[in-house]
């Protein structure tokens, strides 16, 4: 229900994106003009030859028109929904608003992730407050100072006379806990100017690449159907990105193309429908290593529905493509027993678990039930090992919405 | 005879404002910045209410109130905390510790000198 109304709306801004009539594009597809009316108006499905023949018209791929960032979309819509507080707003109908109005659909979605980032980042800062040594000793100074200062301004401000000897003492004090007050001001605001710029800016290659990767979505159109190769697909995906993060970017897609070779999309799509997204039974249906598995999985799973986060051998992140809902704590922190750093320490063997989030701040009955995650993680080694140098392992995890929680 | 108020703080400007008020109240004011040997020194002084200072060098104000409070000698002292911490939950753990009063950083003059007097005034019954 959800990919075929929006399905239909997507078919009809491309065809007005390309200046077609209804009746020309209905031609080109070999279906009467209204019947290519009712499946632009969301109520015919589009699916095998038919949306093949109209993908073909239309000039984009199959998966531009069924798939994509619809459940993304439709998710972050209900999660916004349930994020305001006696809100009145009808979880049922977030897919009409989605195919009737889908830029103001996207924009309420941005805002609301926008709104949960924000969220992100306040509790980093409460962390920092709490936590934070320097920040700790710098408020503390500030605090002291400042009730130093007022102490002494109010004996220097009251009528009663002071003697000189007493007047200076409290000069001289209030001018060197100014001085102070100053000072720690000014360190605080070179921390705090200099945490934010840490927050926004990718300092390594690796994290400008996982960046740019999070707003691409994990799957490439290209390397499934072979109609790209993996430099073509970095330079349309990745083409703004540094020398070096490309270099990166290169490397996933080359390895993106290995798994489409290994695993085909037909045979990945296949295992889906019949399995979902159950590493374990797509691992004893296919002969393929662990590692594939969970990739594919991740590239062909519903991108609302199933996150993926890999790391090296430090635990620092490699690729994090988290699902709706799962938040991590701090940008760079997470919980040690977590499957992906627990198979760091049992390569190749399987590691599965369960994570279950706090509750969002805002969180309704049905988001905070929605924050857990069925967590399976392979561990392997990548690159040279044995003799020819110190073995790099690589821990891969999927992180499953569980929706029987 | 004047009463006695020990303040056990280690920032001497607050020290100074601080014993100035007191003194030109009529109060006998002494100071001692040390957390280590604050325990000893208000057994030695017996003064008639102390105003403790949380974070002090050494040994933390909460250490020092919970070292009075254990003996016969100080278990009802009159005992005023000073905080630049005003969290509920250090308000808490001083109450649960037996403080007499909690004043949390910055303070007016007046607010100290209000409560200096209650705070005597209550113990003298």
């Amino acid at each position: 229900m959800e990919k075929r109304s929006l399905s239909g709306t997507r078919v009809r801004e491309r065809r007005m994106q390309m200046g077609l009539k209804q009746a020309e594009l209905a031609q080109m597809a070999g279906i009467s003009p209204s019947y290519l009316n009712l499946i632009e108006h969301n109520r015919r499905r589009i699916a095998g030859k038919l949306l093949g023949a109209l993908a073909s018209a239309l000039d984009v791929p199959s998966e531009a028109l069924s798939q994509g960032a619809d459940a993304r979309l439709l998710s972050d819509l209900r999660d916004a929904a349930q994020s305001v507080k006696g809100a009145t707003a009808n979880l049922a109908r977030a897919e009409e608003l989605a195919g009737k109005f889908p830029g103001w659909a996207s924009v309420i979605a941005a805002q609301h992730r926008t709104i949960v980032d924000m969220d992100q980042q306040v509790n980093a800062l409460v962390d920092r407050f709490s936590q934070d040594p320097f920040l700790f000793e710098t408020l503390h100074e500030i605090l002291t100072t400042v009730t130093s200062i007022r102490s002494t301004a109010s004996l220097l401000a009251e009528p009663e006379d002071l003697t000189d000897v007493w007047r200076k003492r409290f000069s001289d004090n209030l001018s060197s806990d100014s001085q102070r007050l100053s000072e720690a001001g000014a360190a605080l605001s070179k921390y705090v100017e200099a945490d934010l710029q840490r927050q926004a800016t990718a300092y390594t290659p690796q994290e400008e690449f996982n960046q740019a990767l999070t707003d691409h979505g994990l799957r490439f159109a290209g390397l499934e159907d072979g109609t790209q190769t993996p430099g073509a697909a970095v330079e349309q995906g990745f083409g703004r990105l540094s020398p070096s993060a490309k270099i990166i970017a290169l490397a996933h897609c080359q390895r993106y193309a290995r798994d489409v070779d290994l695993m085909p999309t037909a045979q990945a799509d296949a295992l889906l429908a019949a399995h979902g997204p159950n590493p374990m039974a797509w691992g004893q249906a296919a002969p393929v290593a662990a590692s594939v598995v969970l990739r594919r999985i991740a590239a062909r799973a519903d991108a609302a529905q199933v996150g993926f986060w890999s790391c090296d051998s430090t635990g620092t992140a490699l690729i994090r493509a988290l699902p709706p809902g799962f938040i991590a704590p701090r940008p760079q922190s997470a919980c040690f027993d977590w499957p992906l750093f627990t198979a760091l320490r049992a390569p190749s063997q399987a590691v599965t678990g369960q994570i279950t989030l706090d509750a969002l701040p805002w969180a309704t009955e049905v988001s905070r039930q929605s924050r857990v995650f069925d967590a399976t993680a392979w561990c392997e080694p990548v690159g040279a090992s044995g003799l020819a140098g110190i073995a790099q392992f690589e821990s891969t995890m999927i992180l499953v919405r569980d929706g029987n929680a | 005879m004047r009463k006695h108020i020990l303040l056990i703080e280690d920032e001497p400007n607050i020290v100074e404002a601080i014993t100035f008020i007191l003194l030109r109240d009529g109060w006998q004011v002494d100071a001692h910045s040390d957390g280590a040997t604050a325990v000893s020194k208000v057994q030695s002084m017996a003064p008639d209410a102390v105003i403790l200072d949380v974070m002090l060098p050494n040994k933390s104000g909460f250490d020092i109130l919970r070292d009075l409070r254990a003996v016969p000698e100080t278990r009802d002292l009159p005992i005023m905390m000073l905080t630049a911490r005003g969290q509920t939950k250090d308000r808490e753990r001083a109450e649960d510790l037996g403080v007499s009063a909690f004043m949390t950083k910055p303070f007016s003059n007046a607010d100290v000198l209000a409560n200096v007097r209650a705070l005597v005034d209550r113990a003298d019954g």
